[in-house]
């Protein structure tokens, strides 16, 4: 976060963001055109220049392309109206980058044959039909923040993912988007796209170290981390074992059967749509690669675990007429076939959350009289409602379908919002539902209003300070910018706390936006900051936060040693800082009376009679200069200063001077008392009454000597 | 009659081929968006139609070999489920009939085809073996069963999507 700039700097943001805006939305006029040309250098605060800084032609990725998706006019709002990109509340934009599959491509125009351009179609629930005007990257579009990029490798896809081509050049792009919208990006792949993700999360990038700090999230529709197991179809060399033999049977069978229809039969939609004609694929690089269990696959390194990986599965199962080897049974009939190209357990391998498409089908082999070519293929859905027509049940857990699923995509779309969402600064509104930590004998838990609720009455309460509070307004009891060094707005806010009595210190508490809501990053009493030989007192009372570069200036006042309860005479500021998960104070800096009263002697020592009036009570200054003439020892000694609650330790003689209710006090405004001791004769000491008239402003109220 | 059925077996043959090199180029080719793949000629067309008809006659035979050693046929992905009972699945007298004709690859090494089983003392029975074919050998990877019934009992992939 950025120091807030001046009024023109808001408005050229302002502007500029207006212009992002105009521009991604050019798109619905284009039909889907490409915005920016990809030879544009000069770094821009907004998607549109990131479109071009980061382009293949910049990057020098050949073939490959790289684009800011155009919003398609025919991808719609609910309400039927165009989807217009917006970035956070703060103008913030967050690159999400769309990776296709092996095999696919990546484009977003009118023709929709790009691998996250299909209307989002179909459902995993029989019979019904997902009404949803557009595909997923318009779904994403819709996302404040979000600036959806496409990576198109398509004329490289053969390769693995270690290809130039791939891999590194999805890094390239990673960390040029990076750096250039100064947000950790977003990924969402389809198979393999989230291998070539994988390989570009765990090698160099930017920072020369891998790119765990540039990713934030990645969300993988049906890719293979453990490899495919339809890639093992052309692998007729190698024993596959038992273990994945019954899927390969049932997607052996499914090929053959889908071999043998005739052309007009096969329509999109129908499960064989969805199937590879694999043979010659599969011999390629990329497909030898995929094989489950290959040295490829094993090379790559696990994700980064700061990466939060949202994997999303197809997992199709089929019902099978005795299926075994003739008489011999299997152990099921059921068989779970994943995505008919990768299984369920691959595609959701070391993620941090999932999500599945699960599909039921019965297949029904029947011999037909006069069929000529051998068994049709039979398929139904396997639910309540026998021989429900597919229609878009068919194919929502298959593999080139996953995008077009309303479950996934739905999955998908929260996994990103959330994430972007989480970017968005906190706001002080938000700060009225923040939780609190366990504190004055309170529990943790989470304001409502401003208020922790749940505590019995006169056992005290928990509080934001500023909430209806005379003392501390909501400007000085809050600070709003990037506390932990993640770009995005954290926030300081003050907590008020008492267990039923007196206050409890003020609580300084850090807060950054969480999956869910505000998440606390770290809290402290404000006295657990104090400068040595001060001990830590009861109460402190924050008078102003305000962000400043990173960290939070307070200023606070708290009890000196030796003061009485509720008596605040030392005035602190610090700039407090998050480091290690703690709020840790530095440039610590305590003012008291004694500050004053150094000055004051100094003055008189000067004879500057002004200066020294200006520092104390009307008539005080010539008072204590005449003392001071008269045991002049005294002004060249150092001062010793004490608090009320010293009387029963300090010199007697000293302490009858402010003894509350004593005969001999000189003035109960008195705050601190500080002796300079003399060996003059006539007088021990001479003692200035010191009245705390302000945040670090004292003045002498008497002086007298004793 | 046995003309115009092997007249029409070369038809289906044919269209057989068709798809399955149809299919590859779609594959391969992103669905028509660009891809390594060269178009497929007609000459591979043919080439293809004669080696599924070489296929479909191997496998055949292969499976008309059952019962003289059915071990033998055992796919070695599913060595663990027969688990050496194969001789217990097809035990001596057996009498096993391929429909050639039914004969489907699978595009990648395999397929699927008919074949009858009758077990003595038991009634015939229809299964879809799907087949693989390793160290230049047909083995039997796995059946389901097939029911009989007319024509108009038949559910295809359209029809149920209709």
């Amino acid at each position: 976060m950025r120091p807030a700039a001046g009024r023109l700097g808001a408005s050229r943001g302002r502007a500029a963001r207006l212009l992002a805006a105009v521009c991604m939305s050019v798109g619905v006029l284009a039909g889907g055109a490409t915005i920016g040309s990809p030879a544009v250098a000069a770094p821009t605060a907004d998607p549109v220049g990131w479109g071009a800084q980061c382009g293949a032609a910049a990057l020098g990725l050949g073939q490959d392309t790289v684009q800011l998706a155009p919003v398609l006019a025919s991808d719609t709002l609910p309400s039927g109206g165009h989807i217009v990109p917006r970035p956070l509340s703060n103008g913030t934009w967050v690159p999400v980058i769309m990776v296709h599959g092996w095999t696919s491509q990546d484009s977003n125009n009118a023709a929709r044959t790009g691998a996250f351009s299909h209307y989002i179609d179909l459902s995993d629930v029989p019979g019904f039909s997902p009404d949803v005007n557009r595909s997923l990257i318009g779904q994403l579009q819709r996302i404040p923040g979000a600036a959806v990029f496409t990576f198109d490798y398509h004329p490289y896809s053969a390769r693995w993912v270690d290809d130039p081509h791939l891999g590194p050049a999805l890094g390239k792009v990673i960390d040029c988007l990076y750096r250039a919208s100064g947000q950790k990006v977003v990924i969402v792949a389809h198979s393999m796209g989230g291998l070539i993700a994988r390989y570009a999360a765990t090698h160099l990038g930017a920072s020369g170290m891998d790119r765990s700090e540039e990713i934030s999230s990645v969300v993988t529709f049906g890719t293979p981390e453990t490899g495919s197991v339809a890639a093992l179809l052309a692998a007729t060399g190698i024993d596959v074992g038992a273990s994945v033999s019954d899927e390969l049977a049932v997607i052996r069978f499914i090929l053959a059967a889908c071999g043998k229809l005739a052309s007009g039969d096969i329509r999109t939609g129908s499960i064989c749509d969805t199937l590879p004609a694999p043979a010659r694929a599969f011999a390629s690089a990329a497909g030898i690669a995929l094989r489950a269990g290959s040295p490829q696959l094993a090379a790559l390194k696990p994700w980064p675990s700061s990466i939060r990986v949202t994997a999303l599965a197809g997992n199709a199962t089929f019902e099978l007429p005795d299926p075994g080897w003739f008489s011999l049974p299997w152990d099921t009939t059921a068989v779970d076939v994943g995505d008919m190209i990768v299984t369920r357990g691959s595609a959701l391998a070391d993620a941090t959350t999932t999500g599945n498409a699960t599909c039921h089908y019965e297949l029904n082999l029947v011999r037909g009289a006069t069929d000529q070519v051998g068994v049709l293929l039979g398929l139904v859905a396997k639910s309540q409602v026998a021989q429900q027509p597919l229609g878009s049940f068919a194919g929502a857990c298959f593999h080139t379908n996953l995008m077009r699923g309303i479950e996934l995509t739905n999955d998908a779309y929260a996994a990103v919002s959330t994430d972007i969402a989480s970017r968005a600064p906190v706001t002080a509104q938000e700060l009225l539902s923040a939780p609190v930590p366990a504190a004055c004998e309170h529990p943790a838990g989470g304001l409502v209003n401003g208020i922790l609720p749940g505590i019995p009455a006169n056992h005290g309460e928990m509080q934001l300070a500023w909430l209806n509070s005379s003392l501390l307004s909501e400007s000085a009891g809050t600070a709003f910018g990037d506390l932990n060094g993640d770009g995005t707005g954290d926030a300081a806010t003050i907590l008020y706390c008492n267990a039923g009595g007196v206050s409890w210190p003020d609580i300084v508490a850090f807060y950054a936006q969480g999956q869910a809501g505000l998440r606390l990053l770290a809290w402290a009493y404000i006295t657990n900051f104090n400068l040595p030989g001060i001990q830590e007192q009861e109460n402190g009372f924050v008078r102003q936060i305000r962000y400043q570069d990173g960290t939070v200036y307070a200023e606070w006042s708290t009890q000196d040693n030796g003061d009485a309860a509720a008596t605040s005479t030392l005035d602190y500021s610090a700039t407090l800082r998050l480091s290690g998960g703690k709020i840790t104070a530095t440039n610590l800096v305590g003012v008291t009376e004694r500050q004053t009263v150094l000055a004051f002697a100094s003055d008189l020592r000067a004879r500057n009679m002004a200066a020294a009036d200006s520092l104390a009570a009307p008539g005080v200054g010539e008072q204590a200069a005449s003392l001071f003439r008269s045991y002049p020892s005294a002004l060249n000694a150092a001062p010793t200063c004490y608090g009320l609650n010293d009387v029963f330790t300090m010199p007697t003689a000293l302490a009858n001077l402010i003894d509350q209710g004593g005969s001999d006090q000189v003035n109960p405004e008195t705050e601190r008392l500080c002796a300079f001791p003399s060996t003059d004769p006539g007088a021990d000491w001479i003692a200035l009454g010191m009245e705390h008239t302000g945040w670090r402003t004292w003045r002498v109220l008497w002086a007298q000597g004793a | 009659m046995r003309r115009s059925r092997a007249v029409l077996w070369l038809a289906c043959a044919f269209v057989i081929a068709a798809i399955a090199g149809a299919g590859i180029l779609l594959f391969t080719q992103g669905r028509g968006t660009g891809g390594t793949a060269a178009p497929t000629s007609a000459k591979s067309l043919s080439a293809s139609v004669a080696a599924s008809t070489m296929d479909a006659r191997q496998v055949a035979d292969a499976l008309r070999n059952l019962p003289d050693d059915p071990q033998t046929l055992v796919a070695s992905d599913a060595q663990g489920q027969v688990a050496g009972r194969a001789r217990q699945a097809i035990p001596p007298g057996t009498t096993v009939t391929p429909d050639e004709k039914s004969w489907s690859p699978d595009g990648v090494g395999g397929g699927t085809m008919l074949v009858t089983v009758t077990v003595p003392g038991h009634s015939p029975v229809t299964y879809d073996a799907i087949m693989v074919s390793q160290g230049g050998q047909w083995k039997v990877l796995a059946t389901i069963s097939v029911a009989t019934s007319p024509s108009t009992a038949a559910v295809s992939p359209s029809a149920s999507a209709s």
